[in-house]
């Protein structure tokens, strides 16, 4: 009995099961055919292992605005930006100025100036003068790497029928000074790009010195040496063998040979041709790999 | 009683779900981690070029001082000659080097042989120098320096000497062909070894057939036996002192151990029924055969001092040729129990007998290699090819490919394979050896047709 209602189960499910089947068969052939997608264009995808975990680039972002004070007077192209920057600077400087923020935007602006400037070429002077010095050993630094923040430092001093605003209120906030540099300072790090590029051009003066062991198998091996520079290039000392991938047993005679070949090819490349500037990046060599089969 | 059928239906249904899921192993390895500041710089170079020869320079070894000497080739001066020359010799054709002679550079002084002139080297563009000297003892004896440079970095590589009797004057030279060799390739040497054949001469149907010896570059040839019995099969002691081979006298097998010290040889097995194919073991101490009984063949050893022999196959087919592996522990042979000779494995006392070979076409005359790694075979598909696999029959791989290709065995150092080549039509056969990347194949200079060609261990 227990046997039959047993069976019946079982052909139940089985039939629960068929009906199921048959039920997804009906359904596929049935369902309308999908309207085929157009295929996306090719792209190139190119695979690298370089990635930078820090920032390396400099910041996209425009530089911020120097700490300095806008131009004030008559620029000519910019008639409009210049009435904003009255607004605020009456919270920061309000004893300087107090009758230029009631003062409709255009016309007060002609006034301070023949007022501001006689101001500043007496009593400023003081605080002028140790104020360049500040900027003197800060620019070289700056310079090199970024000539774009030197630029906007001069144009205001190019221009020659606007006062610096800067200068005004620079009398009264002891210490300050007109020009400093900008704030987001070149790549600390040398990118990845660089480095790949690095890698490349050792890779490129290796390669004809470098040639693998022949024998059964020798393909498999890989040897990965590392090794130090000069800055002028030449070894320091000599490479070392970080290790050795691919042995086989049919290879095993080989690894020693192949070790040995790019030993040799390090040494016969010597001095290796490189961007000094750089030289931080490349006086140590931490791996580089000698593999015959990446060609293949 | 329904739930576990739907608990069967859910695990059928997600089986394969599972399995897909599971499929896709980690294959990319873990990207290296992003080098800090001071990790230093990594990269990979490759190397894209074809397979090159290595250019070795081989001048003439230089002698302090030009006296006649008991050697074949005359005062230590051409003998400095002939040695460079027979060092030149083996090194060619091995596909691994491109040596210049003797005959185009010129010979060093004595004094530069210690401390070669690299720029001068530099400018032949060779990127090895093998220098040495010959020097005539006291005694009549000849002492032979050798010295490998890489002139490209002008360090000094590896060197050597040898003191040897005057007739044994290109075994020095085979030495320092040797270091060379096993320096510059990382593999064993070889050069300084013996091979073993069947000379063969006379037309098709009565061919004679004859048991010689020479050196691994053909010199030094000598005929061990007369040609009134067909000598077959010839295989080197490992202690080289004597050679087992099989000969038919009046249909009569016969084996024989030839004692290569005292010139004698010594009769080991006389069968009415076929006997095929003995072989050594590593130690010496037993021959493996096959003998055919009532068209029954199976494979029997035998202690080589003499005795009884012990069957260690029992199937109803043919049952043949037995190689042992190195340690002696197991035998590669041939059986057609399947239908088709196919290579079979076994332990050494005929226990645990399984086919290894699975490769289509039929499998013939196994060989064990001295490594161990390997095992050479000749494989018969249309034509006869040479061909390697691992010991558990994986890795087939051909050497050559050619009409009639067979019985390869093995040099010394388990790198390259000597086997006989027949030429289509003429019937002509010689001696080939191939190495095992299957790239290098060269002819062994024999004076007359070769066959069964057998390499002796490295000389002591």
């Amino acid at each position: 009995m227990a046997q039959q209602s047993l069976r019946k189960e079982e052909a139940l499910g089985l039939a629960v099961a068929l009906a199921a089947h048959a039920g997804l068969v009906a359904f596929l052939l049935l369902k309308p055919p999908a309207p085929s997608a157009p295929r996306p264009e090719r792209i190139t995808v190119t695979l690298s292992d370089e990635v930078g975990l820090t920032s390396a680039a400099p910041s996209p972002t425009a530089d911020a605005a120097p700490d300095s004070g806008p131009d004030l007077g008559e620029p000519a192209p910019e008639p409009s930006p210049a009435p904003p920057p009255p607004k605020p600077e009456p919270q920061v400087q309000p004893r300087p100025q107090p009758t230029a923020v009631p003062a409709p935007q255009p016309k007060p602006q002609p006034k301070p100036l023949p007022v501001v400037p006689p101001k500043p070429a007496v009593p400023v002077k003081p605080v002028v003068k140790p104020a360049p010095a500040k900027p003197a050993p800060a620019r070289p630094v700056a310079a090199p790497a970024r000539p774009a923040a030197a630029a906007p430092a001069a144009k205001p001093a190019a221009k020659p029928g606007a006062s610096r605003f800067a200068d005004a209120f620079n009398k009264g906030i002891p210490g300050a000074t007109g020009k400093t540099p900008a704030q987001n300072p070149p790549a600390a790090t040398i990118g990845p790009a660089v480095r790949s590029a690095l890698a490349g051009a050792i890779s490129r003066q290796l390669k004809p010195k470098w040639v693998a062991p022949q024998g059964m198998e020798a393909e498999k091996l890989v040897t990965i040496l590392a090794w130090d520079l000069n800055p002028d290039g030449t070894l320091a000392g000599s490479p070392r063998v970080v290790r050795q991938d691919g042995i086989t047993d049919a290879n095993r005679a080989q690894a020693q040979r192949h070790a040995e070949q790019a030993v040799r090819a390090v040494r016969l490349a010597a001095p290796f041709d490189l961007p000094s500037e750089y030289y931080p990046a490349w006086k140590r060599i931490a791996e580089f790999r000698f593999d015959r089969r990446l060609s293949q | 009683m329904k739930l576990p059928v739907l608990t069967a239906l859910a695990l059928v249904l997600a089986a394969p779900l599972a399995a897909q899921q599971a499929a896709p192993s980690p294959a990319p390895a873990p990207p290296p981690a992003a080098p800090a500041a001071d990790a230093g710089l990594s990269g990979a170079v490759s190397d894209e070029s074809d397979w090159q020869d290595l250019g070795i320079a081989i001048p003439a070894f230089a002698t302090d001082a030009d006296v006649p000497t008991q050697a074949s080739a005359g005062s230590t001066a051409a003998l400095g000659y002939s040695v460079a020359a027979v060092i030149t010799a083996d090194l060619k054709n091995n596909g691994l080097f491109k040596p210049v002679g003797p005959d185009a550079l010129p010979r060093p002084a004595f004094a530069e042989v210690q401390a070669p002139a690299y720029a001068g080297w530099r400018s032949r563009s060779a990127e090895m120098l093998v220098q040495g000297y010959v020097r005539a003892g006291a005694d009549g004896q000849v002492t032979v320096g050798c010295y490998l440079y890489d002139v490209a970095l002008g360090q000094q590589l590896a060197k050597a000497g040898w003191t040897v009797a005057p007739g044994d004057w290109r075994r020095a030279a085979h030495k320092c062909a040797d270091m060379v060799y096993s320096r510059l390739s990382g593999e064993s040497p070889f050069f300084d070894s013996r091979i073993a054949y069947i000379a063969e001469t006379g037309p098709k149907d009565r061919r004679m057939k004859r048991l010689a010896i020479m050196d691994s570059d053909g010199a030094n040839h000598r005929y061990l036996t007369t040609g009134q019995a067909t000598a077959l099969t010839p295989r080197y002691s490992p202690d080289y002192k004597s050679i087992l081979y099989l000969s038919y006298f009046n249909g009569q097998p016969r084996i024989y151990i030839y004692n290569l010290e005292t010139n004698t040889q010594r009769l080991l097995l006389s069968s009415q029924n076929p006997v095929f194919a003995p072989r050594w073991s590593p130690d010496g101490k037993w021959v493996l055969y096959s003998m055919a009984i009532a068209g029954n063949t199976d494979i029997y050893k035998l202690p080589s001092a003499g005795g009884a022999s012990i069957k260690l196959t029992d199937s109803p087919g043919i049952d043949i040729g037995g190689s042992f592996s190195p340690d002696g522990s197991r035998i590669v042979f041939e059986s057609d129990r399947s239908g088709s000779q196919q290579v079979y494995v076994m332990n050494a006392d005929g226990t645990d007998q399984k086919r290894i070979s699975f490769f289509g076409g039929r499998s013939a005359t196994p060989e064990w290699s001295p490594r161990g790694d390997q095992i050479a075979f000749t494989h018969i598909a249309g034509n006869l090819r040479i061909g390697v696999m691992s010991p558990s029959g994986g890795e087939m791989r051909y050497l050559t490919d050619s009409w009639q290709d067979e019985a390869p065995t093995w040099a010394p150092n388990g790198r390259i394979i000597q086997f006989f080549r027949t030429a289509r039509g003429s019937g002509k056969t010689g001696i080939w050896q191939v190495d095992l990347t299957g790239r290098n194949e060269r002819k062994l200079d024999t004076p007359v047709d070769g066959s069964d060609p057998a390499w002796g261990p490295l000389r002591p």
